[in-house]
């Protein structure tokens, strides 16, 4: 053994460092190059982001004619909660990246990057300001992760309202896209939280009204609802005036009910805005006409086609009552997206049975058609519409 | 320039070992031992055991090329004829003079009275009878040179002395400065030129100091300074340095002629009381010597008495481990037997311990032999056309042109004999031609 | 009478001084290294540490890297001594025999040339290639015909810089992760390009002053001028390299880039200043062009040798596959290190003469058409030429 060391030995041990440099810097170099892997996709992400950043920063520059430097700059946190579309509940937006826009030294102009809510979250929008004229000039979407072919029927042309969209008005208002109509209100929540920050930190102040309502009603009035289908008791003016006025289905302002302070344009409109989203009254239904002589009293209902369902009704002799059958015309198919389980026979099956269940008992508490949902609800206000009409009529309450 | 840059490197001289003792004349000592071999060329014997002799008287004569009479340097009989081991490093025919101790002159020896009226011829011819030889280590006969047809310019006398340890000529010059200058001026009337000049080294400021005072009396000679490098003694250096000629055969072509300072003090005493070459200045030193020191010996000496009288060996000298070199340490020979006699071209024996023996790696190829070498060979292209036999190759290297300075073996950080290779080569390319 | 040793003239030897020899030139060689090591270490390693883009261990890997190549090519060369010579048992023996033979330099280099992140199995085979096979083979120390390192560099080049690449191996350990120019080295850039332009050549690293300094893509100790400068008046100054050789290379191939450059239009002097900074040049050039085992011996040959490396540098430049011509155009010379060397000493020492003027004219013919077709080469890449003369354009 001694001799076999004497003579082997030293060859063993280089072999032996041989291996040992193999194997042990094997594992540093393999050790190394992972560790370099990583810091080199990480330095690729943030290089590809910081890519991005660049070329939206770009983009928002372009947006500035005169603008010739962008400076990246965190902007106040302001609270405020938006109604979202569709009754989906509220939604606060927050501001994501801001910058400012300069001609040379002179502050032209604000970029502010805010997320909003469409359909989903994540609806990002940049809104670029113009100082001197508080105006949005333009926008930007960043992300969204809308369902994407209705996304999509936001055209160009629509995007064009955003550029010089003066802020100096009562109320933001967007065109809504009626395919998309959760995306374009979420681009209103953008533009209106926007502007709010907007009004923070530059001293903007957005144009308000002192009006309230304290409650709508529908007005049964033969003479005047084929123009007035509403009636809003509002208070409004420095000193807190209450006055009835008519509003259109539209909840546009009509007129005065009698005498009082009539309102200001910018009242007007915003009690248009403020009636809208109230939800104290619906607009699915509403009279056209009714003839005293003949008792025949015409309404419409909006289904789901543009063309409303008419309802032509003759009150019976004592006005508390039908006489006859309604003639009822009207455009509903049923085949469209939401009637794809209806299983019933063409229109206006659906709208006769709603008002032949009226007629049955004047239960106002009428059953919908399965599948026909939009229909239904429609026929519902109607008949809601009729008897309180009735009721008027013969003054029972 | 790159190709042809200043030559010669800074060697420690270890001078100052040999000068602190003073020069010691050994006239007499009791048997000298004359070779019979001048130069390379056998000499012809004209004495038999048993004849008396004087000092200066002939005994031997070279003949042919260079021919000239060889004389007794101690006055005594002659006791035998003998082998004896030689600078050459051979044994060599020798003639034994016993000294008789009574100092008996030759009648040649005498005065000479009429020293200004000689002629040219007539200096020639003494320096031929006087067997005047170059005593730098060359031993030419001195008067050939002075037989060349070219004009002279300028005879130059060479007290450069660059190999290391070696002081002999250093001593004669500080010992006899007017006889130098007398001994140049009669060499300058000798070859009809009209300059004369002592070139010296830079360090040497001792030689410059006991000449300078001396120059007013002799018009025509100067003093030139060397760098203190080697090879700066080598002739073809000195010369073209002093001419700013370049020649490729003897100094003649450029219109000088060099001259060892020890043969033109000699020469003085030769023109002036027609004593011949009989003595010289030897230099024994080096770390293996107890005393180192010069000795003004008759030729023919024992070396070995030189060197007890120098003290002997250091204590503990282990002669298998150290040199004896006959001559300096850059060119000179080892002699394996320390039983050397004085000759003409003998100027020094150096005692030296070997120093120790390191294993030295193969040749790395730096190059600085080839960077070093005054005649501008690249030793390790003839050392590879050696080990190959390649007659033309070495000859298209010029290794005929190597004067065996020793610079390349010197530098060569890998410790290889290239210098060694070169002769060899040399040696080869005299055979095969 | 006693007998003296026998000895060969001279007595006296320079080597006789401890603090000369080669073992002193091998020593100073190694010092020279140091600022290259150094400025690898500091380029490669801690500035990347420092700007918080690597590890601890990370750090140590350049400097580890370059002393495990010397330490494995002296344990190859260890065990082919053991292999080959009966008198290596031991240690000590062995490490007496690795001490003249000088076995960890090919190593050391080596690594110094590889690309960081080389696998070490990597250097491991491009050792035994430079140490075993260019080396031990050809008879060791001072027998080897071509480069060791140059060698093991080429043959990883040739059949691993795929695993090298794969592994991570990059050019540059900070560039990557600085910008998208990652392993891009500067000529190869050229060599994708062709085009003569600053914007595309040295704008993308900088300036001229960080391919001077040395913060540019390239091999692991190569890129800096500055150190390769400082290493170089070290060595001239211990006189373990003769000066001219780096000069004369250097200078040839700035001149050469300098006519290329005028012949496209680009008479500035940026061009010619970024070929001599850029492919390792002034590596090559103090410690490869200057190895003295496989270049001429003689100073006229160093200087032929020089010139050569320089007009075939630039050649390779433009014509090779690889965009560096350093290393392919030393180790095509070491080739034609004997038959230069012999030329060129019968030339010095004998002069301009009728036996010589041949040799003369054929080395002169041979480096001008050389150079020529280099300049030829490179015009014909770059089409914009207005500089040449018609004649010489029609042939190529």
């Amino acid at each position: 053994m001694k001799i076999f060391f004497k003579n082997y030995g030293l060859l063993m041990g280089l072999i032996a460092i041989l291996i040992g440099i193999f194997a042990i810097g094997g594992i540093y170099s393999r050790y190394v190059t992972n560790q370099h892997a990583v810091l080199v996709a990480e330095a690729e992400l943030s290089r590809l982001e910081a890519e991005q950043e660049a070329a939206r920063v770009a983009s928002y520059l372009a947006l500035f004619a005169q603008g010739t430097k962008v400076e990246k700059y965190t902007s106040e946190t302001v609270d405020k909660t938006y109604n979202l579309s569709g009754d989906r509940g509220e939604f606060s937006p927050s501001i994501i990246d801001s910058y400012h826009i300069y001609n040379g030294d002179v502050e032209i102009g604000v970029v502010y990057v805010v997320s909003s809510k469409g359909h989903e979250d994540g609806l990002n929008i940049a809104f670029a300001i113009d100082i001197a004229t508080d105006t949005c000039i333009g926008v930007v979407v960043i992300a969204n992760a809308e369902t994407q072919t209705i996304y999509s029927t936001l055209t160009d042309t629509w995007f064009t309202q955003f550029e010089n969209f003066q802020f100096d008005t009562l109320s933001i208002e967007i065109d809504a896209v009626a395919e998309a109509t959760e995306s374009s209100k979420g681009f209103e929540i953008g533009l209106l939280y926007a502007r709010e920050v907007y009004a923070v930190e530059y001293g903007f102040e957005i144009p308000t009204t002192n009006i309230t309502i304290v409650s709508m009603t529908y007005n049964y009035n033969p003479d005047t609802f084929a123009n007035a289908v509403f009636i809003a008791d509002v208070i409004h003016g420095e000193d807190n005036t209450a006055v009835s006025v008519y509003l259109s289905r539209t909840y546009d302002y009509v007129g005065i009910v009698g005498d009082g302070v009539t309102l200001t344009i910018d009242e007007q409109t915003v009690l248009k805005t403020i009636a809208s989203a109230s939800g104290l009254v619906s607009n699915k239904s509403w009279f056209v006409s009714y003839n005293v002589d003949t008792r025949v009293l015409v309404m419409n209902a909006k289904g789901f086609k543009s063309t409303p369902i008419v309802v032509t009704i003759t009150l019976n002799a004592t006005l508390d009552g039908i006489e006859g059958i309604p003639v009822i015309t009207s455009s509903e198919t049923y085949d469209e997206n939401e009637y794809g389980d209806y299983a019933g026979g063409p229109a206006p099956e659906v709208e006769y049975n709603l008002i032949n269940q009226y007629l049955d008992d004047g239960n106002i508490v009428v059953d919908g058609v399965a599948d026909a949902t939009i229909t239904s609800n429609a026929m519902k206000q109607l008949i809601y519409l009729l008897d309180n009409f009735i009721s008027t009529l013969t003054g029972d309450e | 320039m790159i190709i042809h840059k200043a030559k010669g490197i800074w060697i420690d001289g270890k001078k100052t070992m040999s000068k602190t003792l003073p020069m010691h004349e050994y006239l007499n000592p009791p048997f000298v031992y004359i070779p019979l071999l001048q130069q390379a060329s056998p000499l012809k014997r004209i004495v038999e055991i048993g004849d008396k002799v004087a000092i200066g008287q002939t005994v031997a004569l070279r003949e042919g090329f260079g021919a000239m009479p060889i004389h007794a340097s101690v006055s005594g009989t002659v006791t035998a004829i003998k082998k004896v081991w030689h600078a050459s490093g051979r044994m060599v025919e020798a003639i034994e003079i016993q000294n008789d101790f009574q100092n008996r002159m030759d009648e040649s020896i005498h005065v000479q009275t009429d020293v200004s009226l000689l002629s040219r011829n007539d200096l020639v011819i003494k320096m031929q009878q006087a067997g005047l030889s170059g005593l730098g280590g060359a031993g030419f006969p001195t008067y050939i040179k002075y037989q060349a047809k070219c004009p002279i310019d300028v005879v130059i006398i060479n007290a450069v002395e660059c190999e290391p340890y070696l002081t002999c000529d250093y001593m004669l010059i500080n010992s006899y400065p007017e006889k130098l200058l007398k001994g140049l001026s009669y060499f300058m009337r000798a070859a009809d030129a009209k300059k004369g000049v002592v070139a010296f080294k830079a360090y040497n400021t001792h030689i410059k100091e006991s000449l300078e005072p001396l120059l007013l009396n002799y018009p025509g000679i100067e003093l030139y300074e060397v760098k203190d490098i080697y090879p700066a003694g080598w002739e073809k250096y000195i010369v073209q340095k002093i001419t700013k000629k370049s020649y490729s055969g003897l100094p003649a072509e450029a219109g000088a002629i060099v001259d060892n300072s020890a043969t033109a003090i000699v020469f003085a005493d030769v023109v002036e009381k027609n004593i011949p070459l009989i003595s010289r200045v030897i230099t024994i030193s080096g770390e293996g010597i107890k005393n180192p020191q010069n000795f003004y010996v008759p030729l023919g000496t024992l070396v070995k008495e030189l060197i007890l009288l120098a003290g002997g060996y250091i204590e503990g000298l282990d002669p298998t481990k150290a040199w004896y070199i006959a001559g300096g340490p850059m060119t000179g020979r080892a002699i394996l037997i320390d039983d050397l006699i004085v000759n003409d071209t003998l100027g020094s024996v150096i005692v030296k311990p070997m120093p120790e023996e390191l294993k030295h790696p193969a040749c790395l190829g730096c190059g600085k032999c080839a960077d070093l070498c005054p005649v501008y060979l690249t030793p390790t292209e003839i050392q590879r056309a050696f080990e190959s036999k390649d007659t033309k190759a070495i000859k298209e290297l010029n290794a005929q042109k190597c004067m065996q300075c020793g610079l390349c073996s010197y530098v060569c950080p890998s410790h290889i004999e290239i210098a060694d290779y070169v002769a060899r080569a040399k040696e080869l390319l005299r055979k095969g031609a | 009478m006693a007998r003296f040793a026998n000895g060969k003239a001279p007595f006296l030897r320079k080597t006789d001084d401890l603090t000369y020899g080669t073992q002193v030139i091998m020593r100073d060689f190694l010092i020279g290294l140091i600022p290259l090591i150094l400025f690898a270490w500091y380029k490669n390693g801690i500035k990347v540490y420092v700007e918080g883009n690597a590890t601890l261990l990370e750090m140590f890997y350049p400097i580890i890297f370059i002393m495990l190549g010397g330490l494995i090519s002296m344990v190859i060369e260890g065990l082919f001594f053991i292999i080959t010579d009966k008198e290596v048992r031991t240690l000590k023996v062995m490490m007496k025999k690795l001490q003249l033979s000088y076995a960890m330099i090919p190593g050391i280099l080596l690594a110094m040339i590889l690309p960081l992140y080389t696998p070490i199995w990597v250097l491991i085979f491009g050792c035994i290639m430079a140490t075993f096979v260019t080396k031990l083979l050809f008879g060791g120390f001072g027998y080897n015909i071509f480069n060791p390192a140059l060698i093991g560099y080429v043959a990883i080049a040739f059949t691993l810089m795929g695993v090298i690449n794969k592994a991570g191996g990059v050019l540059n350990g900070s560039e990557v992760l600085i910008d998208a120019i990652a392993g891009a080295t500067p000529l190869s850039t050229l060599s994708t390009t062709n085009l003569l332009s600053y914007q595309t050549l040295v704008a993308p690293y900088g300036s001229l002053w960080n391919f001077f300094i040395g913060t540019i893509p390239g091999a692991l100790a190569e890129t800096s001028a500055l150190a390769c400068i400082i290493s170089f008046v070290w060595l001239s100054a211990r006189k373990v390299i003769k000066w001219f050789v780096p000069v004369i290379y250097i200078g040839t191939v700035f001149g050469l880039s300098w006519l290329i450059g005028i012949f496209n239009g680009q008479a500035g002097i940026w061009f010619p200043t970024f070929s001599i900074l850029s492919g390792g040049l002034m590596f090559g050039a103090v410690f490869m062009a200057t190895e003295p085992v496989t270049t001429p011996k003689n100073p006229l040959g160093k200087i032929v040798f020089a010139l050569f490396l320089g007009v075939f540098t630039v050649l390779f430049r433009f014509i090779g596959q690889y965009p560096e011509g350093v290393a392919t155009s030393i180790i095509f010379m070491n080739i034609f290190t004997m038959p230069i060397d012999k030329w060129t000493s019968v030339i010095r020492t004998q002069g301009v003469t009728k036996k010589t003027i041949i040799k003369i004219i054929i080395l002169a013919i041979l480096i001008i058409a050389i150079a020529t077709y280099a300049l030829i080469k490179a015009n014909s890449i770059y089409s914009a030429s207005i500089g040449l003369p018609l004649y010489i354009g029609g042939w190529n």
